[in-house]
C-alpha cells in the first residue's frame, strides 16, 4: 500500500520531493550558501598567506557545476571546484593579489546576503501557506 | 569544514603569523646596536618562516609559523678602538642588520595583519547572515 502511494506521488513528474518544504529552490539555495562559505574560507586563507613564499592563491567555483546540474533539473551534480590561480608571481613566488581578494570578500558577503534573503523569502511563502493567512 | 565557524580561525591564523613577524622585527630593531667582542657571535637577525595550512579535504585553512631562521653570526666587524670590548686590533662585532629592511618588514607585517582583520570582519558578517536564515 505504501509502495503504491509513493509511485503515485512521483508519477508524471521528473522530480518531486516527498517533503514539499525542501524543494528544488531551497536545495539550490542551500548549495549556493555552501559554495559561498567555501569561497569565503578560501579568500581568508589566501589573505592569511599574503606574504608566504611560494604560495599560490586558491579559487573556488561552484556556479558552473550548479548551473549545469540545475539545467538537468537536479542539484545533485553540483560540487566545489578548487583551482590555483595562474596569475604572475611576485619575487617571493607568491601571487596573492590583496585588491582582488578584498573585492572578492566584499562580493561574497553581498552574494551570501542575497542568497539568504531569497531563502528567507521562500520560507516566508511557506509560512504563509502553513498558517493560511 | 569540521569547525562550525572555521573561517574565523583561518583569518585568525593569518593574524597570528603577522603578529609573530612583527614581534621578530621588534626584537631585531631592539638589538640593532648590540656590540660584542670579536671572539663572540654577533646578534643574529631573526627571520620568521611561514607555511600554508591545508585541511583534510585539501582546501586552504590559513597559515602557520613553521620556524625561524637566523642571520649571519659573523655580523659586521667595525673599528672602534675606544670601545671597552675592542680587541687588540681595536675591532668589535656589531649585528648584521639593516634598519631600512626592518622598517619595510614592519610595514608588510602591519598591512598583512590589517588585511586579516578585514577578512575576519567579512567572515563574521557572513556567519551573521547565515544565522539570520529563517528569521
Amino acid at each position: 500500500m505504501r509502495e503504491h502511494q509513493r509511485r503515485n506521488v512521483n508519477n508524471g513528474c521528473t522530480r518531486v520531493s516527498i517533503l514539499p518544504i525542501s524543494d528544488g529552490v531551497t536545495n539550490a539555495l542551500h548549495l549556493a550558501i555552501n559554495g559561498l562559505a567555501a569561497r569565503g574560507r578560501a579568500i581568508s586563507s589566501n589573505v592569511a598567506n599574503l606574504e608566504t613564499p611560494g604560495y599560490h592563491a586558491a579559487q573556488v567555483d561552484f556556479e558552473t557545476s550548479l548551473r549545469a546540474a540545475l539545467a538537468h533539473g537536479a542539484g545533485d551534480g553540483a560540487r566545489l571546484e578548487t583551482s590555483t590561480s595562474t596569475a604572475a608571481t611576485r619575487a617571493n613566488g607568491n601571487n596573492v593579489n590583496i585588491d582582488f581578494e578584498l573585492m572578492a570578500a566584499q562580493e561574497n558577503d553581498l552574494r551570501q546576503q542575497l542568497t539568504v534573503q531569497a531563502l528567507n523569502a521562500k520560507y516566508a511563502l511557506l509560512r504563509t501557506a502553513i498558517s493560511g493567512q | 569544514m569540521s569547525n562550525v565557524f572555521g573561517t574565523l580561525g583561518v583569518a585568525t591564523s593569518g593574524m597570528g603569523v603577522y603578529k609573530t613577524w612583527l614581534n621578530a622585527v621588534a626584537d631585531n630593531v631592539a638589538n640593532i646596536n648590540n656590540v660584542v667582542a670579536t671572539d663572540e657571535p654577533a646578534f643574529r637577525e631573526r627571520f620568521v618562516m611561514v607555511e600554508p595550512v591545508v585541511d583534510s579535504n585539501g582546501a586552504g585553512a590559513g597559515a602557520r609559523v613553521s620556524g625561524a631562521e637566523f642571520g649571519n653570526p659573523e655580523g659586521r666587524v667595525s673599528y672602534e678602538p675606544n670601545h671597552p670590548l675592542a680587541d687588540d686590533n681595536g675591532m668589535v662585532r656589531r649585528a648584521d642588520l639593516d634598519l631600512t629592511d626592518q622598517m619595510v618588514y614592519m610595514q608588510l607585517a602591519q598591512r598583512g595583519y590589517q588585511a586579516n582583520v578585514a577578512t575576519f570582519e567579512h567572515a563574521k558578517n557572513a556567519y551573521e547572515t547565515i544565522l539570520s536564515i529563517g528569521r
